[in-house]
Formats: C-alpha cells, structure tokens, sequence
C-alpha cells in the first residue's frame, strides 16, 4: 500500500478506472484553468486551450495507469509536458515543411493571415522566453504552477537538487530580463 | 573552517528553495541561521520574494466558458470510442496513403510553382482581393430584398434555393464587412428565422430541403454571439439542430430524401452544422455528430472520397471536391475530436495526390471553397495562392459598381452568380 494518502483527484481516478466516470467533470473544472496557464506560459498561446483538452484526454486514456504514487499534479503535469512537446515538434515540423516551400516558390506571404505570436504579450512573458528551456521550465512548474521541488523532480527525473539550482538560476535570469526589459521602456 | 562569505556561493542556491519553503527541515534551521549572517544571501531572499510577488500579481488567464463542456464532451467521445482493434480498416487503408502522399507532396511543390510564378506577386494579389471582396460584399448586399431574403433567380439561379442562398450570402456579409452590411446582416437573419417551419425545416421543398436547412441553419450557427445568443436566433438553432439529428439515417448518413442510403456531400454540409453546432455550445448527447463523422469516415476507397453505392466503385467525377470536403470536415472534426487527427491528416495527403492529377484550372466555386478552407486550417500557402489567383483573374467589375462573379460552372443553375460571388467571398482566405 501506498504511503502517501490518496487526494481527492486520486481517489476520482481511481473510480474513472473502475468506470465511474462522474467525477471527472471535478477534475477538470479544478485543473483547466492552471493547466491552460502552463501551456500559456510555456510559450503557446493559439493552441492553448485544445492543448488543455488533448491534456484531458491523455489523462482519460491513461486512467487505468494511474497509480496514487506521487501527487496526481505529478502525473497530470508529465502529461501536459509530452503534449507540449508533441505539439512544439508538430509546429517545428511544419514551420520547415512551410520554408521550404516558401524557398522554393519564392511567395513572400507579407497579407497572410498569420496565427497570433506565440505565448502572452506581457513583460514576463516576453523574459520568460530568454530563459533557457530548462530554466524556463523550472520556472513555469514550480513559481507559476505551484508545483514542489520534489514533484519536478519526479516529472523531469532530473535529482532535487538540479531542481534548486535551475530554478535558482532560472528566476535569477528572470529578475534580469525583467530589469532589462522595463529599461528598454523608459525614455 | 571557510567563513560564511566564502559558502555563500555555494548557499545562493537554497535562497529560493527557502523562500518556497522546498528545503528539508534540518536543511531550511541551517540557511535560516546562515541568513542572520550573510548579507549576500539576504539580498537573494529579498529578490527572491520579489520576483515571486510580481509573479503572483499576474493575472492568470482564465479558459473560456465552453472549454469546460468541450473537454467532457471530448472524453465521453473517446469513451464511446471501440477499442484499437475493432476501427475501421480504412484508417489503415488510408494510412498507406499518407507515405506516398508525403512524396508526391514535394512534386507537386515544384510542379506548382511555375504557374504561382506567372502570377502577380502574393502580397499585390492579397491587396487586390481586399478591394476586390469589399466590392463583392457591396455587391451582394445591392442584391438583398425588402424582406432581408436573397432570391437566385435575379443572378441566373433557381428560387427553390432561396433559404440556402440567403444564408450562403448572409455568411459572406458575416465574413467580409460585418459593420459595413450590418443591417443587411440583420434583415437577413430576420428572414431566415422566420422563414423556417416548425419542423425546423426552411422550406418545404422536398428534394431542396435538406441543402436548403444546411446552408440556413450553418449560417445562423456561425452568427457572432451578439445576434446567435438572442432568443429567436437561439430557438432557431435549436430547432434547426433537431431537424437535423432526426433527419439523420441510422447508419449516421443524410440524404435528399428519407428513404435514401446517404449523399456524401449533402451529409459534409448537414455535419457541418451539427460541428457548428457542438463549437458553439449545443451537446451531441445523443452522438449524431460522432455517427456522422463515422460515416463520412466510410466514403473512401483509401485514394479519394466518393459517393459510395453498395457494390459499384466509389463514384463523384475526379474526387477532388468531395476529397476537400472530407478533409476540411475532418480537420474541422479533429478540433472536437483529437483522436481524429491522424484521419484528417490523411485525407489531407490524399486530397495533395489528388490535386497533382486532376487539372483544376476550371472553374468550380464549390470546390475553391473547399480547397480554401483546407488551405487555411493547414496553412497550405501554395494551395491558397492556388485558389486565390483563379479567384482573382475570375471576378467582374459590375457597372455602377461592385464586383461580381459569374456562375458558369456546375452549380450555378441553382445559386446564379449570388452563389459563385459568395462562394468567392467565403473563399478569400488572407
């Protein structure tokens, strides 16, 4: 048996496994907002809110895997991070797939409707993006998500302590960023 | 022994761990202590805190109200879904598609760019058609009557298609110049709500129904919320949504009549309503979009979608457009129902193949359409300057003006130059 006690999300996935399928709903009214502010932090904003759904059902999917281990934040979290990374290698794979035939059509497409840039607009947004991925990434789980040093550790497999360094040197980067960005304001 | 100066580089890195209360307990006594005496490590903290307030400040973003409803809705689908094993072979079938579809994609690149080459640049061409489709709003809007109806007959078309006709312009109006025609917008709304029975049907045409409701209730679906949330909108729709859930075949088709196996197309149009539908906010409890998209899913032979007929060889000319039709529905589909991207992928490719085989410089407003919707959900440049420069080279200046487009292909015995204008319209997709 597991040592640490189930939370309310855990003892939810337990009866989805089992088929009961009501409390779900719980789930998700509790985790949409957080997560779709994960995925807007990390930089996607157009997609944002399918990425939230795709989230959802991965963690419908997986529901029989789902064990009360680790914190569900855990495992929520692991899964949003691989739609992340699908979806950051889907819009790779696109984007030279789209230069390519820009190169070799030679179309400057300068009247296309274009998606809206990437993540939010504002000043932390705009520093986060300077952080390295790993930095970053440290940053947006655990002084945006709320998430603990052990439970990015657990979603990175990466030890604790290279947890506190990046994010020691990841908010560091931040504080910068956000000093250098409000200068570039000033007149 | 090293003075506590000489630790703090190596104690920096506990400051936030400290701040979030991430150290263990015996860890977080030994930097609270170290604190007292280092000023290095003090300021750390400070900052620290800081950068975590400004961050707490932030507001969040929070996700629209339907987000809530599309997730469950997104799940209950996936749980309805059979099992891996037991899914249609054409997933399979049209999978072996995809691999030669990639290649003949990067032909078809180079065998298109010496047309896209002849034509004006892209960026003139996006100027020109921006004038151009204002004009053509203006155009359509001149042709609208008293009542906010649109009749074919004036351009060429046939009557019996009033309601589908006034709801394909009034989704051009929409999309082009929403303030500029926004009184035509609304008699036009007006009219269509009160031309619908209390079937839900708008006309009772038989044979003509069921395009008619498509494009009359699609329209009314794609209002923007101001006009969609009203209350007559709102019971339109819902009627228009229930006639087209009854109208349904069992087997998820719909067709000109009741007794009908399924027309492909007709059933593309009745399913983008139902999506419609579902984006906007209705439920599909009873799954007839899913039985729908199931169906649609069917209408292949793994290289082109067709109308398919017991026995016979798929049919409907080249495929071209049915194959656009299929993959925009599916793209469109794959928004509610993420485990659909593979499929609409793969239509996708199979549409690619098929644009390298048929000949599409003639015209065909009601395949542009398609082709531009499918442009724009892949963001196919090529496809898009494609559509757009026969587009451009085909509209007319009207005397007295505005800019029409004439019907002089396939459909335009039913929709006159109103249909091929507002086709264009819609087709304008940059």
């Amino acid at each position: 048996m597991s040592d640490i006690p189930p939370d309310d999300d855990a003892a939810v996935m337990a009866q989805v496994a089992a088929g009961r399928h009501e409390g779900f709903s719980a789930i998700v009214r509790r985790h949409q907002q957080p997560l779709l502010n994960f995925f807007l932090r990390s930089g996607v904003s157009s997609d944002a809110e399918d990425l939230v759904q795709q989230t959802f059902l991965r963690l419908y999917r997986y529901r029989n895997r789902y064990r009360p281990r680790a914190k569900f934040t855990t495992f929520l979290y692991l899964l949003a991070r691989q739609v992340l990374i699908d979806e950051i290698r889907r819009r790779e794979r696109r984007k030279r797939l789209h230069d390519k035939i820009v190169e070799q059509t030679g179309i400057e497409w300068s009247a296309t409707r274009r998606e809206p840039p990437d993540g939010l607009s504002d000043g932390l947004q705009l520093a986060l993006q300077q952080l390295t991925p790993a930095w970053r990434e440290v940053v947006i789980l655990g002084a945006m998500q709320g998430l603990e040093y052990e439970e990015i550790a657990r979603m990175l497999k990466i030890p604790a302590g290279t947890v506190k360094s990046r994010m020691f040197y990841g908010l560091r980067a931040l504080r910068q960023a956000l000093a250098a960005g409000d200068k570039d304001h000033e007149i | 022994m090293k003075s506590d100066s000489d630790r703090c580089c190596r104690q920096l890195p506990n400051a936030p761990a400290w701040v979030m209360h991430a150290l263990g307990p015996r860890e977080a006594r030994r930097f609270t202590a170290h604190l007292a005496r280092c000023a290095q490590c003090a300021a750390e903290v400070r900052a620290t805190r800081g950068t975590l307030d400004m961050i707490d400040a932030t507001s969040p973003a929070s996700p629209h109200p339907e987000l809530t409803d599309r997730i469950l809705h997104a799940v209950a689908a996936e749980a309805a879904r059979p099992p891996e094993g037991r899914r249609p072979a054409f997933t399979l079938a049209l999978g072996g598609a995809v691999a030669a579809a990639v290649a003949g994609l990067i032909g078809l690149v180079f065998w298109r760019q010496a047309t896209i080459r002849q034509t004006e640049s892209i960026a003139q061409l996006a100027g020109n058609m921006n004038a151009q489709m204002r004009q053509a709003a203006d155009w359509i809007a001149a042709q609208q009557e008293a009542d906010g109806t649109w009749h074919p007959s004036r351009t060429g078309g046939n009557d019996v298609y009033l309601p589908a006709l006034t709801g394909l312009a009034l989704l051009a109006l929409q999309r082009q110049a929403p303030a500029t025609h926004a009184g035509a917008i609304e008699r036009a709304v007006a009219s269509l709500v009160a031309m619908q029975n209390e079937s839900g049907a708008f006309c009772r045409t038989p044979g003509a129904q069921r395009y008619n409701h498509a494009f009359a209730a699609y329209a009314l679906l794609s209002l923007p919320d101001g006009l969609l949330r009203t209350p007559a909108v709102q019971a339109a729709c819902n009627r228009a949504i229930d006639y087209a859930q009854r109208t349904q075949t069992p087997q998820g088709a719909w067709d000109y009549t009741d007794d009908g196996s399924g027309n492909t197309a007709l059933s593309t149009w009745q399913l983008a309503v139902l999506m419609q539908a579902r984006l906007r906010g209705w439920p599909d409890d009873q799954g007839h979009l899913r039985r729908g998209l199931a169906w649609l899913r069917q209408q292949t032979d793994g290289h082109a979608f067709g109308y398919r007929i017991p026995g016979a060889p798929l049919a409907g000319r080249s495929g071209l457009t049915l194959t656009a039709m299929a993959a925009s529905t599916l793209l469109e589909a794959a928004r509610i129902y993420p485990a659909l991207q593979p499929e609409a992928v793969a239509a996708v490719s199979a549409l690619n193949t098929l644009r390298g085989d048929v000949v599409t410089e003639s015209e065909d407003y009601y395949r542009d359409y398609f082709l531009a919707r499918v442009s724009e959900q892949q963001t196919d440049h090529v496809l898009m300057a494609e559509v757009c420069t026969r587009l451009a080279r085909l509209g007319d200046t009207v005397p007295g003006g505005g800019v029409r487009w004439s019907a002089t292909d396939a459909w335009g015995r039913s929709g006159g130059d109103l249909y091929a204008t507002s086709m264009a319209v819609l087709s304008r997709r940059f």
